[in-house]
């Protein structure tokens, strides 16, 4: 990509113009192919592969469209174009067969190219917003309302993916609950408007041991990768398609093209040299932005990114905040001394924050605090396990029954149709049962558009959850 | 509050998550497609089930039954690995053979043509140790079409006739459907009055069950064969019946096939700018398709052929190798032969004789995989002179 993304007209309409002159023009220059052009750039994605033909009949489609167009507004304009342009009829040619003067059909031609450049930059432009659109659906929904202690961050990791340069992968790497999957998604939104990329791909590796094929070394991880992505990226590629032959595919368009792939929950193991070294020859242009909990070894072209623990002041802004979206005004409005003994036992994690906000709603905070300092933890990790337990303790059995099943959810999530069939549930129960869990902040909503719910759970509950069901001591 | 027994309440969803799925797909048949936007969580669920023995057989069987909706949804590659696990589960014979008969046709739908065979062939001898006739029946059914598709007609009228003689009274969708198979294999033999004939009866089946969309179908396929044989009315007439059968249905793929038709009769009738209109139409609207590499391959194709004839070379050129990569990914090498001898010839209208003579070498060179094909020997003439030409006139 990238198209320019101060557009002018005066410059488009010499683009066009140039590009109109050069209509049966076939060679491998590219300054008369109106290149920075998105709706260019979309033709030639239905065109490949990219000769100098097809680059070529792809600026013609978006003029044959921007004539189309001209054509209900002003049917003379564009059949002057045409009779010029697409059939090479000259000047004088012209003027003879309209029984104009060759001035004449100079301004008229003059008009005719401002027309239609102003009516392709308005297609330009609802081609951009429409970009914008469609990349920030691939994203994963919003699981926040407001982002603290990151915006330093993600100006960081902004700078370094909208550059040319390396590092190519990069990782965010910190423990569960930490924002790493957040932080991502709010700083490729903010990249997905600088129009810097191609396309962007959200991926998420599937650790579940209920799958078929669980994740065994980095080999088998970036497999898994490879083909995910050639569905997403070479979608008409036969299934039968040998691996190698996916590879080289995907190798060749991501070279060519810039993309973004972001890998979500990917758990780096040993040997994670092997899957850097593959991801950095996949890259360049291309770059690939990763969140782990572990933190991979350093290789060329690469960089990890710690997420630290937010502040103390981040943290009891968080809490503050997260506790009016519940209703806990008490809390919300709550004095620093009252929350920070919070803070001082669980540290700046938000997922674990957030979890005793809740907790401290429905059950005394002093005996909670107690608990956890009697038990000292060693990760973060097991701070949540032990957190979710307590929360477990205080659902309601319908809230229970409903967060069992949740772990069937796709990745898009369960509508409450199904969560009322799998969950057992009456209609009276269901609702209840799941404002319940919404204000706990156990179920996340999972909705591509305004009307549509769908409901998921946070990777660490579905942890917990599968650690109940392999009768783990509750 | 009474305590919680989470293990037991997961089991009874995962099962009632395969029946849940069950009830939406098969409840009201009119709107399926309602649910295609959320096919993955229809594969979770049974993946789920595969997973839980008490499950199982409940899920496998699903998934069978699931076959023409994950055709119509276009989504079979992702199935492909979910069978692979269910065969690998403790399951009834019955139940084995009939999901090897769906991987059979997952691999199909896939234009792998050669597992495709393998599975089903070895689902037809399982089927006869069991002495299954529904099975046997569905399993020489799908060989048919399975053996049309890699172009063994011999193999593939045979098991077309073994499926005939098996039939009983009460599988008239099959036989219509074999019906329509046999015209296609006549049609490619060149052998078109035998082929209408068969085309004819399908259709006669087809109305009677009324089933607008294979209706549509073979309509278009009897349209190709009076084409073949330049009996343009009746292959208008054809077409338009077809898109009478079609108004009703939600069936893109048909639409975009009968607008093909169209566009090639528009060709063949010498009216080039609306059989270029027509394509263009396809062209775009087959670029919303995901896989459906044969369809986009023959559209995209036949412009590129249109604007050949118009002499808009550089747009011809565009789609002509476009094509070429549309065939390659649909695994037709025949198909490929035709857009690479098309684009030789269009490399021999602008003069291009060194690169025409090479460009129709390569054509020939995929010809030659098929010296028996009624077609490839026809186009095998006609390139081999038109590379003879090009080579004298080059120098």
């Amino acid at each position: 990509m990238n198209p320019v993304t101060d557009l002018s007209l005066t410059q488009l309409r010499k683009d066009v113009h140039a590009a109109f002159k050069h209509w049966h023009t076939v060679d491998a220059k590219t300054d008369h192919l109106l290149a920075d052009l998105l709706l260019v750039q979309n033709k030639r994605h239905e065109l490949e592969p990219q000769t100098p033909a097809a680059r070529r009949l792809s600026t013609n489609q978006v003029l044959l469209d921007g004539l189309e167009q001209l054509e209900k507004q002003k049917p003379q304009a564009a059949a002057l174009l045409k009779r010029r342009f697409h059939d090479q009829q000259t000047i004088r040619g012209v003027s003879q067969r309209l029984s104009l003067s060759e001035d004449q059909v100079k301004h008229k031609q003059r008009e005719a190219l401002a027309q239609i450049s102003t009516i392709l930059y308005a297609l330009e432009m609802e081609a951009r917003d429409a970009y914008k659109v469609r990349l920030e659906s691939q994203l994963e929904a919003k699981s926040y309302t407001q982002l603290f202690g990151i915006s330093n961050l993600s100006d960081r990791l902004l700078a370094l993916l909208i550059t040319d340069a390396s590092p190519w992968v990069i990782t965010l790497v910190g423990i569960g609950g930490i924002g790493k999957t957040s932080l991502a998604n709010y700083t490729v939104r903010r990249a997905i408007h600088s129009l810097y990329y191609e396309e962007v791909i959200w991926l998420k590796i599937i650790h579940s041991a209920k799958y078929s094929h669980p994740l065994a070394g980095p080999e088998q991880t970036f497999q898994q990768l490879i083909t995910q992505l050639s569905r997403r990226l070479l979608p008409a590629l036969p299934n039968h398609t040998p691996y190698t032959q996916k590879l080289q595919q995907l190798q060749q368009l991501l070279k060519n093209q810039r993309y973004l792939i972001v890998v979500d929950n990917l758990e780096l193991k040993e040997d994670t040299a092997y899957l850097l070294s593959e991801l950095v020859t996949l890259a360049m242009p291309s770059q690939f932005l990763l969140t782990s909990r572990l933190p991979p070894a350093d290789h060329a072209g690469s960089m990890t990114i710690r997420l630290p623990e937010l502040s103390e002041a981040d943290s009891i802004g968080l809490m503050r905040h997260y506790a009016g979206e519940i209703g806990f005004l008490q809390a919300a409005n709550a004095p620093e001394e009252d929350l920070l003994p919070i803070f001082e036992v669980v540290g700046g994690n938000p997922f674990a924050l957030k979890q005793l906000v809740n907790l401290a709603k429905v059950r005394p905070l002093p005996t909670l605090l107690a608990s956890l300092r009697e038990r000292p933890l060693q990760t973060g990790e097991a701070i949540y396990q032990h957190i979710l337990k307590e929360t477990w303790r205080t659902l309601s059995n319908d809230a229970k029954a409903v967060l069992t099943i949740m772990p069937l959810a796709a990745d898009g999530g369960m509508d409450p149709e199904q969560i009322l069939a799998l969950s057992g549930l009456t209609q009276a129960q269901l609702w209840p049962a799941i404002d319940e869990l919404n204000g706990r902040s156990l179920l996340e909503v999972r909705s591509s558009n305004i009307w549509e719910r769908f409901y998921g759970i946070h990777r660490l509950t579905e942890l917990f959850i599968h650690s109940l069901l392999n009768n783990d001591e509750l | 509050m009474m305590s919680f027994d989470i293990s037991s309440h997961y089991q009874k969803a995962v099962i009632e998550n395969v029946r849940f799925w069950q009830r939406r797909i098969f409840d009201d048949k009119m709107a399926i497609d309602q649910w295609r936007p959320q096919h993955e969580a229809v594969w979770q669920a049974v993946e789920a089930g595969l997973s839980y023995a008490a499950a199982q057989a409940e899920a496998a069987a699903f998934a069978v039954a699931l076959l023409p909706t994950i055709e119509r949804w276009g989504v079979w590659p992702d199935w492909l690995l979910l069978i692979d696990k269910a065969l690998a589960l403790t399951l009834t014979p019955n139940l084995q053979i009939r999901l090897r008969l769906t991987q059979g046709q997952l691999y199909l739908f896939n234009r792998n043509f050669n597992d495709a065979i393998s599975l089903l062939e070895t689902a037809l001898v399982q089927a006869g140790q069991y002495q299954n006739q529904e099975l046997i029946t569905l399993a020489h059914y799908y060989l048919t079409n399975a053996y049309l598709g890699d172009k063994a007609y011999a193999k593939a009228r045979d098991h077309a006739a073994k499926a005939l003689d098996l039939l009983t009274p009460n599988q008239l969708e099959i036989q219509a459907a074999l019906y329509n198979s046999l015209g296609l294999i006549e049609r490619e033999t060149g052998k078109f009055a035998a082929s209408e004939a068969w085309f004819q009866q399908a259709l006669a089946l087809w109305e009677a069950l009324d089933k607008p969309t294979q209706l549509a179908r073979s309509c278009l396929n009897l349209s190709v064969v009076y084409q073949e044989q330049r009996r343009w009315a009746r292959a208008k007439a054809c077409y338009e019946q077809a898109n009478v059968a079609l108004d009703s249905t939600d069936s893109v793929v048909d639409k975009l096939k009968a607008l093909n038709e169209l566009g090639t009769l528009q060709y063949m009738t010498d009216d080039l700018p609306a059989a270029v209109k027509t394509f263009r139409q396809g062209v775009v609207a087959a670029s919303q398709l995901q896989g459906m590499y044969h369809l986009r391959g023959s559209l995209t194709h036949n412009l590129g052929n249109a604007l050949l004839a118009m002499g808009h070379w550089i747009e011809a050129r565009g789609f002509l190798e476009k094509s070429i990569k549309l065939w390659q990914q649909a695994n037709d090498a025949l198909e490929r032969a035709n857009s690479i001898g098309t684009l030789a010839e269009l490399f021999e209208a602008q003069e291009e004789w060194a690169l025409a003579a090479f460009t129709y070498g390569q054509a020939l060179e995929l010809l030659g995989s098929y010296p028996d094909h009624p077609w490839a020997q026809k186009l095998n003439a006609q390139f081999e002179a038109a590379q003879a030409r090009c080579a004298v006139l080059a120098g």
